[in-house]
């Protein structure tokens, strides 16, 4: 006797992002046991993320090395220049990279760069600062040796260093008022807040301004104090144990908060001060383990970026070839993002310019996040379901019929997996998705007639897809999974329905 | 012309009788006068006199008043120690020594005359006699002498006074340092309970490394070093005007209590005025008393030498009229 087929749908799969905290069989459908190279898209499903368009082509200066830090210097008359780091050297611009190091010996790359009065300043550990006024870089006088930091913010009319060296890791300086090149005169000075620290020790690892707060990060530990503005009167208004930030370069702001990367995960500034680091609060709890491994086994370099046009936070784990994409649209029941994972990533730096472009540096040269390709190569779009019970664990499921909806990727092939009962062994099901039609729409001026250039608008070339595919293989629990390499088009995961038949129960 | 030379050698008989009585007559009338005024010189001669305080101070002239039971004589120099506890000597002057007595007066006073032996009295350490200035010849020595009580009063306060002055004398650095530093013990407890409410006011604010170029620390550790200096800066300031005040009332005290050093000699003075003033009225009255012996005296005298010289005077005018008769008899 025929049996009726069951109808699952998982609508917006993986819109919640990876989950790999909690066990698979008890897990909402809507997240993802693997969302490689993708981003939650702006009607919250699960697409592929874009591409870097390699913006260089002569980086005879970077040579084989990776851009290490961009930068755009802006300046009070407007003047914007892309600096960029990397092969012990500074550079300029982004098609060719110019090399405007001149004399100036340097021996590393870890530079931190920000804007301060017209000047850009470089600085990194043990080593003396750079300056650059728009047309020349040279090395920055006024700053004693002891002061070499590895962080740097400009903030409150001032910047502010700390990280010195081995010795000297509890000790914030700030500069004379607007000058920073003065670091002993004026209105400059320091604060030693190691009797400060709630755990009785730390060392600063990175520095952040906040709505009149300085925030000093530590391994383990956060130190607040209010009213910087005026630093010598600067007073303590909070401590958090417990919590403290891996790196400099993972600490970002997002406008109305700091996000950082604590060695448990991703936190948000707000957030931990309201909640006083319960482990509750971290942005990343679907993550965790995976994020401390990467954590741990990372020992080149993190890097960040927020990107408010994108709406994510990207944190690269360059010695681990991980990305991971945390959503900030919104947030999880739990207070996580919802994150997605980007491996094989080969970024090195980001700087997200005034205009909202990000730019990404590389080996290559800088890029620009764009475009549905890696420098004119594909990249492996996945997802990944958890194991799917249909609601009743204990009966066999016979995967009759699979029909997603796909939206996007034009002409590309397109792989379907389904594995049973825990298994790594997937049955594939290929398919390739159509050709678009693209829709275009030229030498329409929406900005008055004489505009220049002339503006000109094209229809997205999407294309919805729902093709029905047979499935095969029966179970207990299904995990089903979509591949497709991205190679130009962007694509999103709308829907995939299920249609099973319920054997008997085991 | 027998009888008349007869005539002629009595009247000169009797001339020269009157003669020669005149001159008896002056000659006793030396002798009187002389004895007249060894008489008056007696009369007129000082009288030594004491005079004695209710408070036990002495006065005397002319003459040391009567030795006094209890003084020790000082072997070798001829004064006087007074009796234990009491602070009174007696020194030799370039007479006989007689001592005082100790506690004469009491609370009534009177004038006595005395023997003038010629002594004088110092006041001075018990226990080392002093060396005495050349006394005035007999009679008009005279010499003051205070109560064993009103000495020890003179000594206390002139040692008071010295002392005074030997501080007032002083440079005035060790005091200055001496009072600042009991202001800085007074000040420093509190100066360290501020300093201790700064610290942990600073470490609650998580301030206490806060270094900065403007003010070396934190502004408020700046002010309250700043305002530590400034009382600091005040003590001293104010332990130099203290030490100098100090050194000025010392000086004032010390003028002030040697001029009460000097209060039982000036009652001792004021006191004796109405004794000297007795004696003098007494010498007075026997100063008159001898004027009138002696003028009357005198004037006796001279009645005898006047009636003398009537007599001397008839027996020359018989014996020149007689001698007249005569010789004009002859040469008639």
């Amino acid at each position: 006797m025929a049996q009726q087929l069951s109808s699952i749908n998982l609508v917006a799969p993986a819109f919640k992002g990876i989950n790999t905290e909690d066990s698979p069989i008890a897990q909402d459908p809507s997240f993802a046991d693997i969302a490689d190279n993708a981003v939650i898209d702006k009607r919250g499903r699960i697409a592929a993320r874009k591409g870097h368009n390699v913006l260089t082509t002569d980086k005879t200066a970077l040579g084989t090395a990776s851009i290490k830090n961009i930068h755009e210097f802006k300046d009070s008359s407007g003047a914007k220049v892309i600096l960029s780091v990397g092969n012990n050297k500074v550079m300029t611009g982004t098609t060719t990279l110019t090399d405007i190091t001149s004399s100036i010996s340097i021996s590393a790359d870890n530079w931190k760069i920000v804007n301060f009065n017209d000047k850009a300043y470089f600085f990194q550990r043990g080593v003396q600062p750079l300056v650059y006024d728009g047309s020349t870089l040279s090395q920055l006088t006024g700053i004693a040796s002891t002061q070499y930091g590895n962080e740097v913010i400009s903030a409150y009319g001032r910047l502010w260093t700390a990280d010195v060296g081995t010795n000297n890791k509890s000790i914030v300086y700030w500069s004379d008022l607007l000058i920073g090149n003065d670091w002993s005169g004026g209105t400059s000075g320091r604060i030693d807040v190691s009797k400060v620290w709630p755990d009785g020790y730390d060392e600063i690892v990175a520095l952040a301004a906040h709505n009149g707060f300085l925030i000093i990060f530590g391994k383990h530990s956060v130190v607040v104090y209010k009213g910087a503005e005026e630093p010598e009167t600067m007073s303590l208004s909070d401590t958090v144990a417990g919590v403290g930030c891996v790196d400099r370069d993972t600490v970002q702001y997002t406008g109305t908060d700091v996000i950082f990367l604590s060695h448990t995960g991703l936190r948000s500034f707000g957030r931990t001060i309201q909640e006083k680091s319960m482990p509750i609060s971290t942005l990343s709890k679907t993550i965790t383990k995976d994020i401390i491994k990467e954590i741990q086994g990372e020992n080149t370099s993190f890097r960040s970026v927020y990107s408010p046009e994108e709406n994510f936070y990207l944190l690269s784990f360059v010695g681990r070839n991980t990305t991971f994409c945390f959503d900030l649209r919104g947030t999880l029941e739990d207070g996580s993002y919802r994150v997605t994972r980007w491996p094989q990533s080969v970024f090195t730096a980001y700087e997200r310019l005034e205009d909202g472009t990000l730019h990404i540096g590389s080996t290559e040269g800088i890029s620009t996040y764009s475009g549905y390709q890696d420098n004119g190569q594909s990249y492996r779009f996945k997802y990944y379901s958890p194991s799917l019970t249909f609601g009743d664990p204990s009966k066999l499921k016979f995967i009759k019929k699979i029909k997603p909806t796909i939206i996007g990727s034009s002409n590309a092939t397109a792989f379907i997996k389904l594995a049973y009962d825990f298994s790594e062994t997937y049955k594939n099901v290929t398919f390739t998705i159509p050709q678009a039609t693209t829709v275009a729409e030229f030498n329409v001026n929406e900005f008055g007639a004489n505009s220049s250039p002339l503006s000109q608008f094209s229809g997205e070339s999407k294309q919805i897809v729902r093709k029905g595919l047979n499935g095969s293989g029966s179970g207990s629990t299904v995990v089903v999974g979509l591949e497709s390499d991205i190679n130009g088009s962007e694509l999103s995961l709308q829907e995939i329905n299920i249609l099973a038949l319920l054997g008997k129960t085991i | 012309m027998t009888l008349e030379l007869l005539g002629a050698g009595a009247g000169a008989l009797l001339a020269k009788e009157g003669y020669d009585r005149l001159g008896e007559i002056g000659e006793r009338a030396y002798r009187e006068m002389g004895q007249l005024g060894q008489d008056l010189e007696s009369r007129y001669q000082f009288q030594p006199y004491s005079v004695f305080t209710p408070t036990g101070g002495m006065f005397y002239a002319g003459g040391a008043p009567a030795a006094q039971p209890g003084y020790r004589p000082v072997p070798g120099s001829g004064g006087f120690l007074p009796p234990p506890g009491q602070g009174t000597e007696f020194m030799q002057g370039t007479a006989g020594v007689k001592p005082l007595p100790s506690a004469v007066g009491g609370i009534k006073g009177g004038v006595t005359p005395e023997m003038s032996t010629g002594f004088t009295t110092m006041p001075g350490d018990p226990s080392m006699p002093r060396e005495m200035p050349p006394m005035p010849p007999q009679g008009g020595q005279f010499g003051a002498q205070l109560s064993p009580e009103e000495m020890g009063f003179y000594r206390t306060l002139m040692g008071g006074s010295a002392g005074m002055f030997g501080r007032a004398m002083e440079g005035p650095e060790a005091r200055e340092q001496a009072v600042f530093d009991r202001m800085q013990a007074a000040m420093s407890p509190a100066q360290e309970r501020e300093r201790l409410a700064l610290e942990q006011r600073l470490a609650a604010q998580g301030r206490l490394g806060v270094a900065t170029n403007m003010f070396g620390g934190t502004p408020e550790g700046l002010a309250l070093a700043k305002a530590q200096e400034e009382a600091r800066n005040q003590a001293m300031l104010g332990a130099m005007e203290f030490a100098g005040a100090e050194q000025a009332r010392q000086a004032q005290l010390g003028a002030g209590m040697l001029s009460a050093a000097y209060t039982p000699q000036q009652q001792l003075l004021a006191a004796i005025a109405p004794g000297i003033t007795a004696a003098e009225q007494r010498r007075d009255q026997q100063n008159v008393a001898a004027g009138a012996y002696g003028e009357t005296s005198a004037a006796a005298l001279e009645a005898l030498l006047q009636s003398a010289m009537a007599q001397g005077n008839i027996l020359g005018g018989i014996g020149a009229n007689m001698a007249k008769s005569a010789f004009g008899g002859l040469f008639s």
